[in-house]
């Protein structure tokens, strides 16, 4: 059984995102030490929260670093809503606050209105899935597979070992596990 | 899409039917209630708790007998309310460690955008649901306050423009009652064009749906309360009677 750990990082849906990848067979560890995120087969960031506030929170319990030094070491990401956002440069959220830099995007905001409830996703895992998102990212380099919005902002990306989705598999009900076992599938290939 | 919104009022740790929030009855328990909804795969659920202390996230986890009850709720978009206006940072933090996704809060207690903005520097502004409870007055809709001077939704939703986040308007004369869905509270939706809206107050039929997402309208959701609690299969009949194309159906 694969050793997922899901970093509490002080703010976050950790419950929810623990019991979707339980289900879906991973041992899963919650974690908020910098010091014990090795040895792990997989990182997740969950979502829920504001950027700025996510990044003072990753900065004071030592967390950036640590992060960085897992995704250059291979180990695969998976970031949820937020946890997607803050893999990038930066966001129109907390305009000072740089992100941890392990993808080359940046989340700007959805005008008029923030996209909340559900949205059908065709291109990958098709079914219904939860979204709750004021700010999310358009522009994205060399991925290996991404899937956009019906407002051309992104929805689901892969790269390398790096995963980011938009929405909230861990809310989307029983469609939830479905994505997150094809996405893992092709995690595990590379 | 637009989001059915199951609405689940709970006072002393018991689920209760509520009549303009003046009278409760007892039906259920938070868990039953839950499960019930998550089963029909509502697409969200709105939890109000009345009896709420400074601690609210014990609050929450007492609507539970224990963790494993807990976990009915974590993979369905939960929404809730119940001293969160009072609540500090680390509570806030601890809500949403648990699985609640956004927060209630009351429009009394966050009158001012400066405030709003405080607190989705933590959660994020689409974590926010600010409640507008709202009576006619002398054909005017005015927030309902029972502790300070009423003001009118025209004036909130000038206040709130740009903000972002979502506003729930309740019609508190309707609240509870089978009449049907008004088209005051219709109306008063189409003050606020910037922000999502969700209306609540007297949704019985799939007709109140029907007329709450007409495609001219600026709503986003719609709550539906002891219609839900009282009939059994109650959100299969909402949704099966519909021919809009813009609801989930699963």
């Amino acid at each position: 059984m694969k050793k997922a750990t899901i970093l509490d990082y002080g703010i976050g849906n950790v419950a929810s995102t623990r019991l979707l990848f339980q289900t879906v067979g991973y041992n899963v560890v919650p974690q908020r030490d910098s010091h014990k995120l090795e040895n792990t087969d997989l990182l997740v960031l969950p979502g829920v929260g504001n950027f700025g506030y996510a990044l003072s929170c990753l900065q004071k319990r030592g967390l950036i670093e640590e992060i960085r030094k897992l995704a250059e070491s291979g180990v695969p990401i998976f970031g949820i809503c937020l946890g997607m956002q803050i893999l990038g440069l930066a966001s129109e959220e907390a305009k000072n606050v740089g992100g941890l830099e392990i993808a080359d995007f940046s989340s700007i905001r959805l005008t008029p209105r923030a996209v909340i409830g559900w949205r059908y996703l065709k291109d990958f895992a098709p079914g219904f899935y939860y979204h709750n998102h004021a700010f999310a990212p358009k522009q994205m380099n060399s991925v290996d597979f991404m899937v956009k919005d019906e407002d051309d902002f992104i929805s689901l990306f892969i790269k390398n070992k790096i995963v980011g989705v938009q929405f909230h598999p861990e809310k989307s009900q029983d469609q939830g596990k479905i994505l997150l076992q094809q996405i893992m599938s092709e995690v595990w290939k590379h | 899409m637009k989001r059915i919104i199951g609405k689940i009022l709970v006072q002393d740790k018991l689920v209760v039917n509520s009549y303009g929030y003046g009278n409760y009855r007892p039906c259920s328990t938070p868990y039953e209630s839950i499960r019930r909804l998550r089963d029909w795969q509502i697409d969200e659920i709105l939890i109000l708790n009345r009896s709420h202390s400074l601690d609210v996230s014990l609050d929450y986890m007492n609507l539970f007998p224990s963790e494993k009850h807990r976990e009915i709720a974590l993979d369905t978009p939960i929404t809730y309310g119940g001293g969160v206006s009072r609540a500090s940072a680390s509570e806030i933090e601890k809500l949403i460690k648990l699985g609640v996704e956004r927060l209630v809060l009351n429009f009394h207690q966050f009158k001012t955008l400066e405030l709003l903005q405080d607190i989705s520097k933590i959660c994020g502004v689409q974590s926010i649901v600010l409640h507008i409870p709202y009576i006619m007055d002398n054909k005017i809709a005015k927030c309902f306050s029972r502790c300070s001077e009423s003001i009118e939704l025209k004036s909130i939703a000038r206040e709130l423009d740009g903000w972002g986040g979502e506003v729930l308007i309740t019609d508190l004369d309707n609240e509870g009652s089978s009449a049907g869905i008004r088209q005051e509270l219709l109306k008063t939706a189409d003050l606020f064009n910037n922000c999502n809206v969700i209306v609540s107050g007297g949704v019985s039929s799939s007709g109140d749906l029907e007329k709450i997402f007409a495609d001219s309208l600026n709503i986003s959701g719609a709550v539906v309360g002891n219609f839900l609690n009282q009939k059994e299969l109650a959100l299969s009949l909402l949704k099966g009677a519909r021919t809009m194309k813009d609801i989930r159906n699963v």
